[in-house]
């Protein structure tokens, strides 16, 4: 009972210490799982594309050589070991990532350590290698473990084994995989159903074998009786037995009422099971396309402002892709007979958000929904999602300012107040609210522009004299260097411009796309 | 900075009617509220505003609100029907009024001004395009909400061309508002019919007196070009 020391550690301990507190291995295991179980890893999909292939090709090969022998051949290895080999290396990764041996050790060796009583390493190896087990008689486990075996020379004669290669696809094809699932979900309706199922069966096979046993010469046994009783209630009627007597024949009419009302009850249960999914499998469907892109548009709420800003930008040549989401069911209707991708979802909720997140892309979500409280709590949902998640939301204060920020909001848009200051303009600046009004509202005579100069830009290193703006009548009105550069308001004519700058121009849109394309301006800045 | 008092009465003091009605007086006009219904009545009298209560469906009491032909008219009731019936009510009893009605989408917009507003403020709508410039040109967007939320010292300005200016005579293309750190970026030329020109459309026009030169800079700048300029 004495308490040990470190350097009484065995060394089987440091290994495993080694193991949980090495940044490398925590980090490899944890790549490997989301490669193989992460659904919004780009490269599972090749993975699973790669596996189905294996497993299509080789079961296609075994059934190739029912016929024709190709013994020793290449085919025969590919199909036979190396495939197997592939499956076995998955299966042991699977029942890798399943749980962490050394974590049970060390959880026993600090527990002791810490109760200071003799650790006791077999119970806890034995717990661990128990939950290993306990991962390899599930389903899975079982169909991958027998999708190996054809690999046996010895076990080569149970050609059903290569029917668990096809099981396997149930586990790399998503459609299937759904299909399971949805059927699944209605365990209950369908196991009343099929308990049902037995019961008249076994009512009407024993009826019969009553009623026929000495009549009708096709039926020796029990067992036939029930079998002429299921292939009837099924209406598959194969007609090998067949009642006799009239007693008989009226067995089978309840039989077959029965069998019928139980295939159409099946049949709605199964169909009303999918309906129900189908709007979720529909939404997933949309999710996973947006998410493909390397750059998108989550907009909340679907009130006028999201209206409007969806129908102007849409009609934008830099159109990104978007998603709508709303609590309200009726306005995402509104929002697909409008045409756009809308989920009935509620965007304050982390699972919404966290199923759009994925850190490949760039996202910059809208809280736009009417109400402030809903806005805040949406814009905080989605920077504890991420804080790469760029917010512009809509505040109906500037006195909310402070807690939008707070709440995460990169950009707070006030309508109310963007209004007045433009009524207020009407009236008391007329020529400047008509100036930007115009400007603001996309008019092709006054159309603000950014010039973003990259390196391929052929304005790069020249001054503004050098370039012929006026020439196209475009005005500049400032230029900026880079994200956080300082705006330099109506800059000298000789400044030069530097790759990285932004330059803020006022012209014709037409001018404007000829003096663009004229001078290679590509790309451009994102805020 | 408001060169002529400009007087403005404004019609309900709701979700929109307050929001305006504050930044109005912020920049020092005189603003009367009127309004149909008691509770806006008290919230207005509270914020300190000369408030008035009258019924929409009475064209007496709207009479007696002792409107003059130059004060500006803003219709802001929050009920776009109410708002809507009250447009149409001033631009019956009151032809020569400026009447700036507020809408909330763009179908509303529409029937305000066949109903006789002179200017339909869509409050919606312009945020919904500030929103899409954040996305393209998120630089250029900051500058021009610059300009509405006065948080940048950079202003538009309107300058009318005097008699004794020196620009008279002179061509649009000799003038030199580098000079001055100014943006001129369009004028209103009472030979081309009142119109606000964009300079992006490429005219070289003479100056001549009572025309109105749109420039953007610092305020003190423009001043200085003012004072030197302006005649």
């Amino acid at each position: 009972m004495s308490s040990e020391s470190k350097r009484d550690e065995p060394l089987i301990i440091s290994f495993f210490l080694y193991l949980a507190h090495s940044p490398r291995y925590i980090e490899f295991k944890n790549r490997v799982r989301d490669l193989l179980k992460n659904p919004k890893n780009r490269y599972k999909q090749y993975i699973d594309y790669f596996l189905i292939f294996l497993i299509v090709s080789s079961v296609a090969i075994f059934m190739w050589e029912v016929e024709h022998p190709t013994l020793g051949s290449i085919l025969d290895f590919y199909a036979t070991y190396f495939t197997s080999f592939v499956f076995l290396i998955e299966y042991l990764i699977n029942l890798w990532l399943y749980n962490d041996i050394h974590a049970e050790i060390l959880e026993e060796y600090n527990r002791a350590k810490f109760l200071n009583t003799k650790p006791n390493y077999y119970r806890a190896l034995k717990r661990a290698i128990l939950k290993k087990l306990s991962y390899m008689i599930t389903i899975p486990a079982i169909i991958d473990l027998l999708a190996i075996l054809p690999a046996y020379r010895e076990f080569r004669f149970l050609k059903v084994f290569v029917l668990f290669r096809f099981l396997k696809l149930l586990k790399h094809s998503k459609s299937i995989y759904r299909f399971l699932e949805v059927i699944g979900n209605r365990k209950f309706e369908l196991l009343t159903l099929f308990v049902l199922l037995i019961f008249v069966v076994f009512i009407g096979g024993l009826a019969i074998y009553i009623l026929e046993e000495k009549q009708n010469e096709n039926i020796h046994n029990l067992f036939d009786a029930l079998y002429w009783s299921f292939i009837t209630i099924t209406t598959v009627g194969y007609g090998d037995i067949a009642p006799v007597t009239s007693a008989g024949r009226m067995v089978s009419f309840v039989i077959v009422i029965m069998g019928i009302t139980m295939i159409s009850f099946s049949t709605s249960v199964i169909v009303s099971a999918f309906s129900e999914k189908l709007t979720e499998l529909k939404e997933e469907r949309v999710a996973e396309q947006l998410i493909n892109n390397k750059e998108f548009l989550i907009v909340c709420g679907y009130g006028q402002i999201s209206k409007i800003f969806l129908r102007e930008y849409l009609k934008d040549e830099y159109e990104i892709p978007y998603i709508v989401l709303d609590k309200d069911c009726r306005r995402v209707q509104e929002a697909i007979n409008d045409g756009h991708n809308a989920i009935c979802d509620d965007a304050s909720r982390y699972e919404v958000l966290n199923r759009f997140y994925t850190p490949e892309a760039k996202i910059t979500l809208l809280a736009l929904t009417g109400s402030d409280i809903e806005n805040i709590y949406i814009s905080l949902n989605a920077k504890s999602v991420s804080k790469d998640i760029d917010i512009i939301a809509r505040a109906s204060s500037h006195k909310l300012i402070n807690r939008y920020k707070r709440a995460g909001a990169d950009r707070v848009v006030l309508p109310y107040e963007i209004a007045s200051s433009m009524l207020v303009a009407s009236i008391v600046y007329p020529t400047m609210y008509k100036a930007i009004n115009a400007i603001l509202n996309f008019k092709d005579v006054a159309t603000i522009d950014e010039i973003y100069v990259s390196a391929k830009s052929l304005i790069i290193n020249k001054t503004i004299e050098e370039v012929d703006f006026k020439k196209y009548n475009i005005t500049i009105f400032g230029v900026q260097h880079g994200v956080d550069g300082e705006f330099i308001f109506n800059p000298p004519k000789s400044y030069r411009f530097k790759e990285g700058d932004i330059a803020v121009v006022m012209g014709h849109r037409l001018s404007l796309e000829y003096f663009k394309k004229k001078y290679n301006i590509i790309g451009r800045y994102r805020w | 900075m408001v060169e002529q008092k400009k007087d403005v009465l404004i019609f309900g003091y709701g979700r929109f009617g307050r929001t305006i009605a504050n930044s109005i007086r912020e920049y020092g006009t005189s603003v009367r509220v009127a309004v149909i219904d008691r509770e806006e009545f008290k919230k207005a009298k509270s914020d300190k505003f000369e408030a008035i209560l009258f019924d929409l469906e009475s064209d007496e009491t709207i009479l007696s609100l002792n409107i003059t032909e130059s004060l500006y008219l803003v219709c802001a009731m929050d009920n776009n029907h109410e708002n809507l019936f009250l447009t149409l009510s001033l631009r019956d009893l009151f032809p020569k009024n400026y009447i700036i009605a507020i809408s909330d989408s763009i179908h509303v917009s529409d029937k305000l001004k066949m109903a006789g507003a002179n200017r339909v403020i869509d409050i919606y709508t312009i945020s919904a395009n500030i929103i899409k410039h954040t996305l393209t040109i998120p630089v250029a967007t900051k500058f021009l909400q610059g300009f509405i939320n006065k948080s940048h010292g950079y202003i538009f300005k309107e300058i009318k061309i005097g008699p004794n200016s020196p620009l008279n005579g002179k061509k649009l293309s000799e003038i030199d508002f580098e000079r001055y750190n100014i943006i001129f970026i369009g004028m209103i030329d009472e030979e081309l019919g009142n119109q606000f020109v964009f300079n992006t459309v490429g005219f070289d026009h003479k100056i001549d007196p009572n025309d109105i030169i749109v420039v953007v800079g610092k305020e003190e700048d423009i001043k200085r070009f003012e004072l030197e300029c302006g005649g």
